[in-house]
């Protein structure tokens, strides 16, 4: 057949598949679906003799074929680009921790390292498992990307939280908010502050909330900035509970002076998702948080100068 | 990094954010990629051509990885025999080739050629 060549040598009428093309997809397209699905049915079948095996049980060769029966047939692959996902289905959750991996794991990592969060909260190593959606505004789904400057006008509500694990079981978490940047003047050092702490969440892929904020061991604090101060960095830390339920009395923790490995090794958590984002001083501060009732008090501190 | 902020240095989020964005601005603003023009379909069409065939390349580096464990099990087996049958064939057959020289007492002196004067 005599190639034809286009009146405009262009590099898009180059490049684009052309109709003599279509005809050699179409049939590279048919034997590839059949060689997917025969491929998708052999492991079918290795995985129904495994289950037969060991009924009713849960290993990692075991997860991994159920994804590898699944993920390479175009219906799957299909609903998935088209946000048609089913949390309940083991391959939708691979092909969405991928995605995650891809992008927001390397984001929310690159914040913590710039930011030097990871050395600071005491935590000592961390890499994330689940992915932390939080957000201020709790019309709307947008979440804010990690490492964020937010006003004071937005921080002064209580944030949502979606937490999203990339298994099909069930655990209980807990949720630590930090502030990580607050002065001491008498010590002349930074502190950590705890700014919201909830327990004894369950959580689980299938139910896609925002987690229960209302039964809080500490209801929510805005961040208290001064003027004259940097900005401050707010972690927020999802640990991961050993047992369902951890019981802690009502004195035994304060706010102030945080000690968050201290509080992981009583307690038996273990981090294992986060987010962050930064707050300044800006003119809005002292009217929202005078007023704010988790805020006991908000007042300028005047340092006093050292006599001569 | 949280610190005092010092006196003539303003380090207030407005400024950090004005200079960020005026630097993403110019790196990120007027880039326009092109990129194939195929619409959804064929970019669906072509994911599941290239995953069957990493599937097929997968199939043939696994048979391709079998004929090499079939051969050195086989190869094995064959050492084992020639081990059982006859020592000093083993140790000649699993000797390093750089110890396998001519050796130079069975060298007797022979005639060659002349060589060609010019």
């Amino acid at each position: 057949m005599k190639r034809v060549w286009p009146r405009i040598p262009t590099i898009s009428n180059v490049c684009r598949a052309r109709s003599i093309y279509s005809a050699a997809q179409e049939n590279a397209y048919r034997s590839s679906v059949k060689l997917i699905q025969e491929y998708s049915e052999k492991v079918h079948k290795k995985l129904q003799a495994k289950l037969l095996e060991n009924p009713s049980e849960t290993s990692p060769e075991i997860e991994r074929l159920q994804v590898l029966s699944q993920i390479n047939l175009p219906e799957v692959r299909s609903k998935f680009h088209k946000k048609e996902i089913d949390y309940t289905n083991p391959v939708f959750l691979y092909m969405l921790k991928q995605q995650w991996e891809d992008y927001q794991k390397l984001l929310l990592l690159q914040r913590l390292e710039q930011m030097k969060v990871i050395k600071d909260s005491g935590i000592g190593s961390f890499s994330p498992s689940v992915d932390v959606q939080l957000g201020f505004n709790p019309e709307n789904n947008d979440s804010i990307t990690p490492g964020t400057i937010l006003p004071s006008t937005v921080t002064v509500k209580t944030p949502w939280l979606s937490v999203l694990p990339f298994n099909c079981k069930k655990n209980h978490y807990s949720v630590i908010t930090l502030d990580l940047d607050v002065p001491n003047y008498e010590t002349n050092r930074f502190e950590t502050h705890c700014n919201w702490l909830l327990t004894n969440i369950p959580i689980e892929a299938s139910k896609r909330v925002p987690i229960d904020t209302s039964k809080a061991f500490f209801q929510y604090r805005p961040p208290i900035v001064h003027r004259g101060e940097d900005k401050h960095r707010i972690l927020t830390l999802v640990l991961r509970q050993k047992s369902s339920s951890i019981s802690i009395p009502s004195n035994a923790l304060v706010r102030e002076r945080f000690d968050l490995s201290e509080f992981c090794s009583i307690y038996d958590l273990e981090p294992v998702g986060a987010h962050l984002w930064r707050s300044g001083w800006d003119s809005d501060a002292v009217a929202l948080l005078s007023k704010h009732p988790s805020v006991h008090e908000y007042r300028d501190i005047r340092v006093e100068r050292i006599p001569a | 990094m949280a610190k005092a902020s010092k006196g003539k240095h303003q380090s207030g989020p407005s400024n950090h954010s004005e200079s960020i964005d005026l630097v993403r601005k110019a790196l990120y603003g007027n880039k326009k990629v092109r990129s194939l023009k195929m619409n959804p379909d064929m970019w669906e069409k072509h994911e599941v051509i290239n995953r069957a065939w990493r599937i097929h390349e997968y199939r043939q580096e696994k048979q391709r990885e079998n004929l090499l464990k079939n051969q050195f099990s086989a190869m094995k087996i064959a050492c084992e025999e020639l081990k059982h049958t006859s020592e000093t064939l083993y140790k000649a057959a699993m000797s390093d080739s750089i110890n396998r020289r001519f050796p130079v007492e069975t060298r007797t002196p022979t005639d060659t050629p002349p060589r060609l004067s010019k």
